[in-house]
């Protein structure tokens, strides 16, 4: 999916080509290249142990097992049982098996057993299986 | 549900409205409306029935509407048809797809329930 990005254009970076599926990457290249096709998308992998700070925008779907915290816009999130996602979401769907907190922007929410979810959250569908902790102010859309 | 005449238990009827303050020990079942406070063991909110006001229980279970101020001692479901708007104090929470939940979420560190 990022392969694109190396088309046309950037040639300068050319010597760079074998970028892996699974980086993370922002620019306006990546942006466009994942608009368009968002199911045949692989998910990108935040794994366990690594720390990402920043913003992240994508068409397709996001899996984190270590740290995310900042502004993330993306298809579908999912947050292993490990992960922790702090800042500004917005997603189509997400799925919390881990903590996730700040302001979070939906359609269909769906929080495990031993999930946290704190801070503001704004759905439209919303799934808590027993045991799911969930603190602060739901709105619905 | 409270079927048989139980003791100390209230069974609210469809289309059944009551005002007022209500102290129920055992089972309370709701399919009417209440106005007012409402103190139980276990409320059970059917699907036509709707609570406004300030509902306190150990267990919660809503197919209908609650209103206002919620307080589940030990758990809290929603089932798909359910709809909680307002400020709900809970121990334990279960929301099925297509529930309803708007409001200020408080989880209580009440861990003195088993599971």
């Amino acid at each position: 999916m990022f392969g694109k990005k190396t088309d046309g254009e950037n040639s300068e970076f050319s010597s760079e080509e074998p970028i892996s599926n699974e980086a993370v990457e922002e620019n306006e290249n990546f942006e466009s290249a994942t608009q368009s096709s968002s199911t045949s998308l692989k998910p990108s992998i935040i794994s366990e142990g690594f720390e990402f700070t920043g913003d992240m925008k994508s068409g397709g779907s996001i899996t984190v097992d270590g740290t995310f915290k900042g502004n993330l816009s993306v298809q579908t999130l999912l947050i292993g049982a490990g992960g922790y996602v702090d800042g500004t979401v917005t997603a189509d769907s997400i799925n919390v098996k881990g903590r996730l907190s700040g302001t979070v922007s939906c359609r269909d929410v769906v929080i495990g057993g031993r999930a946290t979810v704190d801070g503001a959250l704004s759905y439209s569908s919303i799934t808590i299986q027993r045991g799911g902790t969930i603190k602060g102010d739901l709105k619905r859309k | 549900m409270a079927d048989n005449n139980q003791n100390g238990c209230l069974t609210v009827g469809e289309g059944v409205k009551l005002t007022g303050n209500f102290v129920v020990p055992d089972i309370a079942s709701i399919s009417g409306t209440i106005e007012g406070e409402l103190t139980a063991r276990e409320i059970l909110v059917g699907s036509t029935g709707v609570l406004k006001g300030k509902v306190t229980a150990d267990v919660v279970d809503v197919r209908g509407e609650i209103h206002d101020n919620l307080t589940a001692n030990k758990s809290l479901f929603i089932r798909s048809t359910g709809k909680v708007v307002g400020t709900v104090q809970y121990t334990e929470i279960e929301i099925e797809k297509g529930g309803d939940l708007q409001g200020n979420l408080l989880k209580s560190a009440n861990g003195n329930s088993a599971s």
